[in-house]
């Protein structure tokens, strides 16, 4: 019965939506609308039980000394500090600011920088000419890398203009296809979706 | 009625819900799509067979995405590969350890992995860790996955879902860790990045077609065999377009507009 | 050797990095930058409008894009300020808000005044649903701005009600999880209220953004920390981006190099191979 229930929801849900995109008519438009509206309010919800998810794990985590439970217990230190200056201080309040700038960013940061690395390292290791395809997939990449920057202007001239003439040809035609193919098959498990083909939504009837 | 500018969108929008749920309805009265094997699938049954063989866990993970964002489709997909990779894990007595980043997310795949498990007979077998939630931030999500796969000696690591910018950082952890690996998004921005460091790929559309092809469910295979109409429309009108375009008749230009 | 090369520890690759990306900085090595066709694009476009004009701005990125983000932003904040715009800052990602704030004290700093020519107006939370519920009616999403203010006591808000009512929206977009990616907002800004779409994109998603530059889908793009130097360049005031070109020339020229090696020693060790194969055949 509640499978039903839900799959009803979401049959409705889903035409809605898409109708309301193609269609004017201003019954269905006003109750999209408002459905819309709610869904923010939803999510923001799922927001506040992704934060309680996270406490139950780590200090489940921190009262059975799970492996590394140090780092749940200094996850939930930093989540505490976070939400008590937040509330008490408000996010434009210089202690907010110093937690988010000098600790919370620069952390992220770092992380993202660790990329470089990763690129530099794999790229040495994998882009090898191997065969045909390998050659012009090094070769296209090189170029390309040459035209962003400065340096591959000193190097040779053409290279920003063979640059954009790979992004704006083959690699245009490429990306056009890949959206295509993706949109088409992105349809199709969204029709399955709505109308309650999926297998893990329970039933495929 | 039709909002101008959208007509031709919505009755493309029809035909090609009425070929899929067509195509749909002929597998359900017994019609055979048959679609072709995708090389990254067998790399699975390898990756698979090589984890048995070392007795060192696998490590699958659909990537940071929720259930809740309009990339859920290719969350589902990647679910089906799960439930297919723990089934065989629990027939041969692999460990699995499934990753997520999401709490609804969280929920499908334990859900999934338990069914695989009770399918095969072997519920009594399943590792109370065999799913974790590590965190919904995206690099704190890959570092989590990176100490796994360092720490429990993963041999076969499977990343196919909706991925976005950890997925170097984890596929260059796992090259480093000596993981076999398997990659596979929708996202065209990512999909070079598996190429390079990944054994086997699956190409954006191929998530979707492949986990037909795992599932063997007449029903997605009819889905599939719909979608490759869409996409031969889609190429037909490419070419035609083209040439028209060349000789500057507007006429498909404007009808596509319409 | 080759061999040995070939196989060389990650580990010297990250110290060669390290001081491919030192070198630059310590030295003040600067770099002519050329500025591209795309950026021009987008320089042009805000170069149009007209004083006063009602501009979105929206933080859909974290804050591990944000060094790359940021001195896109601050680039075109400054030549907003120099437009006289009403910035109406908003964030698709629940990290976005705090980042606004930071870009936002670069316009105030350029005279402008917090409620009269920029608000922060935070999070919206949905994504793709999220954007749609904005599209039709603002107030439907936010009742008030990030610092508490109710929408109705801001003097900017008095005439905004729909996503018509701004002349261009910029989107500083990562692709992010969750948030609103480059397709939502054409889908759902662009093709159903025909917004004017400038986005600010990390490098990695230049390739994807192509074919909506070629539809006109988005009227421009400033593309990676390299779009960044060559606004700056544009506006006439070069910052973070123009300083990090050095350190992104050294950087690319060091990755050229190994792969160029690594190709040289690859072939080297074939070549090897096969003569040896054909050696032990005689044999």
């Amino acid at each position: 019965m509640a499978t039903r229930i839900s799959r009803a929801v979401l049959l409705v849900a889903g035409l809605g939506v898409t109708l309301d995109f193609f269609l004017k008519f201003p019954p269905l438009n006003t109750a999209i609308s408002t459905i819309m509206a709610w869904i923010p309010l939803i999510v923001s919800f799922s927001v506040i039980i992704g934060g309680i998810n996270v406490v139950l794990i780590h200090k489940d985590n921190i009262a059975k000394k799970k492996r590394e439970w140090l780092y749940s217990l200094v996850l939930l230190a930093f989540f505490a500090i976070t939400l008590f200056v937040g509330l008490t201080q408000g996010v434009s309040s210089e202690t907010y600011n110093v937690l988010y700038y000098r600790i919370l960013v620069v952390c992220g940061n770092s992380l993202s920088g660790i990329l470089a690395f990763f690129i530099a390292s794999s790229a040495f290791r994998a882009f090898r000419a191997n065969n045909l395809e390998a050659a012009l997939l090094l070769v296209a990449g090189a170029a390309v890398m040459l035209g962003q920057v400065p340096f591959g202007v000193l190097l040779w001239k053409g290279f920003p203009a063979l640059s954009d003439w790979i992004m704006n040809y083959p690699n245009l035609a490429a990306q056009r296809g890949i959206l295509i193919a993706s949109g088409v098959g992105f349809m199709a498990v969204s029709l399955r979706l709505i109308f309650g083909y999926s297998k893990i939504q329970g039933s495929s009837e | 009625m039709l909002i101008p500018g959208r007509v031709f969108s919505f009755l493309s929008l029809l035909v090609l819900a009425g070929v899929i749920f067509g195509e749909m309805w002929r597998a359900k009265r017994g019609f055979r799509h048959e679609i072709r094997k995708i090389p990254a699938l067998e790399g699975l049954e390898e990756g698979i067979g090589r984890a048995t063989e070392m007795g060192r866990p696998i490590h699958f993970s659909a990537g940071v995405t929720a259930l809740t964002t309009a990339r859920a489709p290719d969350i589902l997909a990647s679910l089906e590969y799960l439930s297919y990779v723990a089934s065989r894990c629990a027939s041969m007595g692999t460990k699995l350890i499934a990753t997520v980043a999401q709490g609804d997310t969280y929920a499908a795949t334990e859900e999934v992995v338990r069914s695989a498990y009770l399918r095969q007979g072997a519920a009594d077998k399943l590792p109370a860790d065999a799913v974790r939630f590590l965190g919904s931030e995206q690099y704190v999500y890959a570092s989590g996955i990176t100490g796994i796969l360092t720490k429990e000696k993963v041999a076969t690591n499977i990343m196919i879902g909706r991925w976005a910018d950890e997925t170097l950082f984890v596929s260059e952890a796992g090259h480093m860790a000596g993981c076999f690996q398997i990659g596979g998004t929708n996202n065209p921005y990512q999909i070079p990045f598996f190429v390079v460091i990944c054994n086997y790929v699956l190409l954006g559309d191929e998530l979707f077609a492949g986990s037909a092809y795992l599932s063997q469910d007449p029903m997605e295979l009819g889905a599939v065999a719909g979608q490759d109409f869409g996409k031969a429309v889609a190429a037909v009108l490419i070419v035609i377009g083209s040439v028209l375009a060349a000789l500057n008749i507007p006429f498909l230009a404007n009808l596509l507009k319409g | 050797m080759w061999q040995r090369f070939l196989s060389l520890d990650p580990r010297i690759i990250y110290g060669l990095l390290i001081v491919a990306i030192l070198i630059p900085f310590f030295t003040n090595m600067s770099v002519p930058v050329e500025v591209m066709p795309l950026t021009k694009q987008a320089f042009d476009v805000i170069q149009s409008l007209p004083a006063g004009a009602k501009v979105v701005i929206s933080y859909d990125y974290g804050f591990g894009t944000q060094p790359e983000h940021d001195p896109i932003l601050v680039a075109l904040l400054g030549h907003l300020a120099r437009r006289d715009a009403k910035v109406y800052a908003m964030a698709s990602v629940a990290d976005g808000p705090m980042l606004a704030e930071g870009t936002l004290r670069t316009y105030e700093s350029l005279g402008k005044k917090y409620g009269t020519d920029m608000v922060n107006l935070g999070f919206f939370a949905g994504g793709e649903a999220g954007l749609a519920a904005l599209c039709k009616d603002v107030r439907s999403v936010y009742r008030t701005d990030l610092r508490g203010t109710r929408l109705d006591d801001i003097p900017m808000m008095k005439d905004v009600k729909t996503i018509s009512d701004f002349a261009l929206i910029i989107s500083a977009n990562s692709g992010p999880t969750g948030g609103a990616l480059v397709d939502v907002w054409i889908r759902q800004t662009v093709v159903p209220y025909k917004s004017k779409l400038l986005i600010g994109l990390s490098a990695i998603m230049i390739p994807q953004a192509m074919p909506y530059i070629q539809s006109k889908q988005v009227v421009g793009l400033v593309g990676g920390l390299r779009g960044g130097a060559e606004y700056e360049m544009l506006a006439g005031s070069p910052g973070d981006a123009t300083r990090a070109m050095g350190a992104q020339s050294s950087t690319h020229f060091l990755v050229l190099t190994l792969i160029l090696l690594g190709n040289i020693g690859s072939w080297i060790t074939r070549r090897g191979k096969s003569i040896e194969r054909g050696a032990e055949h005689v044999d």
